[in-house]
C-alpha cells in the first residue's frame, strides 16, 4: 500500500508537473489586443504625406496603407482611427502607446527589430527591371549587353550601378533619365533594352503600355507593418491580414486602384 | 594619451605583422575594384585623382565622430579626395576629448581623423564645440557654455590647436549659435558669442599664429526680430559686429543649404537658398570685413521622396555641381563649399539618408560618380 501510495504520489507528481509546462507554454494573454477589442478601435499612425500610400484631404485619409489599415481592422473585428504622425516620431508614438500598429509605407529597420514586432512584407519597394512582354530575361544579367535605362540618381540608378561593380565583366551601359517615366519611354521607343523603375511608376506607367511587363526586383526593399513588442496576437492577425490579401489579390487590386489613379509626382 | 592601436600594433609579431600587411593589401586591392569599371561608369573612386584639382573649391561635410574603426576612417578620406574635392569639415566634440576633467584628454579619434585626411591630400576644417559635463552646469544641454567656462574651452581649442599645428589650419568656433538648442537651451545672444571669440581668438593665435579662426556658420534662419527660438542669421552676424567679434575672426564658416531652389537662384534677404552666402557676405562688406574669406561649411540639397523641403534626385545632382562651380567662378571670396554630407556612420533611416554621397557600407551613390565625372572634365 505504501509503494502504491508512492506511486500515485509519483504518477500525480508527475501530471502536475506536465500539465504545468503544457499551460505554461502557453502564449500569455496579448492585452493590447485585447485593450484594442475592447476600445473597438485600432489606432493607427500614418505619416500622411506620401501619396499614393498615405494622403490625407478635407478631414479622410486615403491610400494604399489606408486601405491596408482597414483590411487589419476588419481582421481585428474594430474600426480603425487613423493619427497623421511626421515619419520621425512614429516610432515614438507606437513605443509611448499612443497608436497600436504603424501603417506608413514603413521600411524593415533591423536595429529596431528588437523593440517591437514587424509584419512580413506587404509591398516590394526595390527597383523593378521592365522588359517587353516577348522579352525572356529574367535578369539583369540576361541584358548585360544591352542599355539598361534609369533615372538619374534614383534608387534604379544606385542599383544598376552596384550591380555593374559587382558584374565588372558584365558590359550592362547604362543610360540615365530624368524621370522614372522617360527611362521606360525610352524602353517603348527602343532607346533601350530593359529599363529600371519604381514599381509605383511602373504600375501607372504600364496602363497605357500593357506590352511591357516587370520581372524581377532588384532587391527587397519591403513595407511592414509594425506593432508594440507585447502585439503577439494583433502582430499575427496582422501577418494574416497581409497574406490572405496577397493570396487573394487584394493587395494587387489596391496597387491597381492607387498607383495608377494617383502615381506620386514626387518620385 | 596615445592610441591604443599603436600599442598594440608594437608588441604585435613578425608573422602576425605580415599577415596584417598583407591583410591590408589585400584590402588594398579590394578597394580599387570598388566602382563599376565599365565603359558607361567614371573612374574608380580609389583611383588616383588628379594632382591639380580642376575646382579647388570643392569640399564636403564629412561625418567621422561615431566612425571608430581606423580603416573606414582612413578609406573615407580617400574617397572624398578621390571624388574631386580637397576641403572636409568634421566635428570633434569638445566633450569627447577631454571628458573627464581639464586634464585629461584622449586624443586617439582625431589622431586618426587628422592623418587620414593629411595623408589623402584633404585639407580638414575642425568644428569644435559640446560642452563635457564638467564644464557646464548639473543636467543641463551639451551645448551649454556659461562665461566662467569660456576660458575652459579657449584652454582646449588652444591645445588642440598646437597639436595639429601644421596639419590642421582651419577651425570653426561653435556651431550655429544663433538658435537656442545650440547655445544651452538659452536665448540666442550675439554678444556673449562675440565674447567668447574675444577669449578663443588670441589663445589659438598663441598656440599656432597662422591658424585660420572661422566664426561659427550660422543656421540659415527669417525667424522674426521676437523669435523666441532663433534669430535671423544675417542679424545674428551683423549684432555679432556691433558686438565687437570682428576682430576675432579669420574669416566667416556659412551654412547654405538650396533646400527646393536651385544652385542658380538668385540670393534675397528674405530667402532661403544656397546663395544666401552673398547675403552673409554683404553683411561682412558693410561691416569692413570685405578682405576676410567665407567657408560653405555645410550645404546641399536632399533627394528623399519623402520631405517637403527635398529635390528629384536629377535636381539634386545637377544643383550640387553647379554650386561647386558657381562658388569657383562667381565668388572669388569664397574659399571652400564642403556640403553635407559624404557618408553616414550607419543608416538614419530618415531624409538625412539622402543627403549622402556614398552610402554607410562606401559604396558610392550616383551623386559621387556625377560630382566625380564633372571634377574630372577639363
Amino acid at each position: 500500500m505504501l509503494l502504491l501510495g508512492l506511486d500515485l504520489l509519483a504518477v500525480a507528481t508527475l501530471v502536475a508537473v506536465g500539465l504545468l509546462l503544457y499551460f505554461g507554454r502557453q502564449e500569455p494573454a496579448d492585452l493590447a489586443l485585447a485593450q484594442v477589442r475592447a476600445r473597438g478601435m485600432l489606432r493607427v499612425a500614418t505619416d500622411a504625406t506620401y501619396p499614393p500610400f498615405e494622403s490625407y484631404a478635407e478631414g479622410a485619409y486615403s491610400g494604399y496603407d489606408v486601405d491596408l489599415a482597414k483590411l487589419i481592422g476588419a481582421r481585428v473585428g474594430v474600426a480603425v482611427a487613423f493619427s497623421n504622425i511626421p515619419s520621425d516620431s512614429l516610432y515614438q508614438a507606437l513605443g509611448e502607446g499612443k497608436v497600436d500598429a504603424i501603417v506608413s509605407a514603413l521600411p524593415f529597420i533591423y536595429e529596431r527589430s528588437n523593440d517591437l514586432i514587424y509584419s512580413r512584407a506587404y509591398f516590394n519597394a526595390a527597383p523593378l527591371l521592365v522588359v517587353p512582354a516577348a522579352s525572356t530575361a529574367r535578369s539583369l544579367s540576361d541584358i548585360a549587353a544591352g542599355k539598361l535605362g534609369a533615372q538619374l540618381g534614383s534608387d534604379s540608378d544606385e542599383a544598376a550601378r552596384r550591380w555593374q561593380r559587382d558584374h565588372p565583366t558584365g558590359g550592362l551601359q547604362l543610360t540615365t533619365f530624368d524621370t522614372p517615366t522617360a527611362a521606360l519611354d525610352a524602353l517603348a521607343a527602343g532607346q533601350v533594352v530593359a529599363a529600371l523603375a519604381d514599381p509605383v511608376e511602373f504600375t501607372a506607367w504600364q496602363v497605357a503600355h500593357p506590352a511591357y511587363k516587370a520581372v524581377a526586383n532588384l532587391g527587397e526593399a519591403g513595407y511592414v507593418v509594425a506593432v508594440g513588442k507585447q502585439s503577439r496576437q494583433l502582430a499575427r492577425l496582422v501577418d494574416e491580414t497581409i497574406a490572405n490579401a496577397q493570396a487573394d489579390g487584394t493587395l494587387a487590386r489596391l496597387a491597381a486602384r492607387w498607383f495608377v489613379a494617383t502615381p506620386s509626382p514626387g518620385r | 594619451m596615445q592610441s591604443p592601436n599603436h600599442d598594440r600594433l608594437r608588441w604585435l609579431p613578425g608573422g602576425a605583422i605580415l599577415l596584417l600587411l598583407l591583410g591590408l593589401f589585400v584590402q588594398q586591392a579590394a578597394q580599387a575594384g570598388l566602382p563599376a569599371p565599365t565603359a558607361s561608369a567614371p573612374p574608380p573612386p580609389t583611383a588616383a585623382a588628379p594632382k591639380q584639382p580642376r575646382n579647388p573649391k570643392v569640399g564636403v561635410h564629412t561625418r567621422l565622430t561615431d566612425e571608430a574603426d581606423p580603416q573606414k576612417i582612413s578609406r573615407t578620406m580617400q574617397m572624398v579626395r578621390a571624388m574631386g574635392a580637397t576641403w572636409a569639415v568634421e566635428y570633434f566634440p569638445w566633450l569627447y576629448i577631454q571628458q573627464t576633467d581639464a586634464n585629461h584628454y584622449d586624443w586617439a579619434h582625431p589622431d586618426l581623423v587628422v592623418a587620414a585626411a593629411n595623408a589623402a591630400g584633404v585639407q580638414l576644417i575642425a568644428r569644435i564645440d559640446m560642452v563635457p559635463a564638467w564644464a557646464r552646469p548639473p543636467a543641463s544641454s551639451l551645448s551649454r557654455l556659461d562665461p566662467d567656462h569660456y576660458a575652459a574651452y579657449a584652454d582646449f581649442v588652444a591645445t588642440f590647436v598646437a597639436r595639429y599645428r601644421g596639419r590642421v589650419h582651419y577651425y570653426i568656433i561653435w556651431n550655429e549659435p544663433n538658435v537656442i538648442w545650440e547655445w544651452g537651451g538659452q536665448r540666442v545672444d550675439p554678444s556673449a558669442y562675440a565674447a567668447l571669440l574675444k577669449v578663443v581668438y588670441p589663445r589659438v593665435k598663441a598656440a599656432d599664429p597662422t591658424a585660420t579662426i572661422l566664426m561659427a556658420g550660422l543656421a540659415p534662419t527669417l525667424e522674426p526680430p521676437d523669435s523666441p527660438v532663433a534669430t535671423r542669421d544675417t542679424s545674428y552676424l551683423a549684432a555679432v559686429y556691433q558686438a565687437g567679434g570682428g576682430p576675432y575672426f579669420d574669416a566667416l564658416a556659412v551654412h547654405a543649404y538650396g533646400l527646393t531652389t536651385p544652385a542658380d537662384d538668385p540670393s534675397s534677404p528674405d530667402k532661403l537658398n544656397f546663395a544666401r552666402v552673398e547675403q552673409m557676405r554683404a553683411v561682412m562688406v558693410a561691416n569692413g570685413d570685405a578682405g576676410k574669406s567665407v567657408f560653405v561649411t555645410e550645404g546641399g540639397w536632399n533627394d528623399s521622396p519623402r520631405w517637403v523641403n527635398a529635390v528629384s534626385p536629377p535636381e539634386r545632382i545637377r544643383s550640387t555641381i553647379a554650386a561647386y562651380e558657381r562658388a569657383n567662378r562667381d565668388w572669388p571670396w569664397c574659399a571652400s563649399v564642403s556640403l553635407w554630407a559624404f557618408r553616414l556612420p550607419k543608416p538614419a533611416y530618415t531624409y538625412m539618408d539622402h543627403y549622402t554621397f556614398v552610402a554607410p557600407d562606401f559604396v558610392p551613390r550616383p551623386i559621387y560618380f556625377e560630382v566625380q565625372k564633372a571634377e574630372a572634365s577639363p
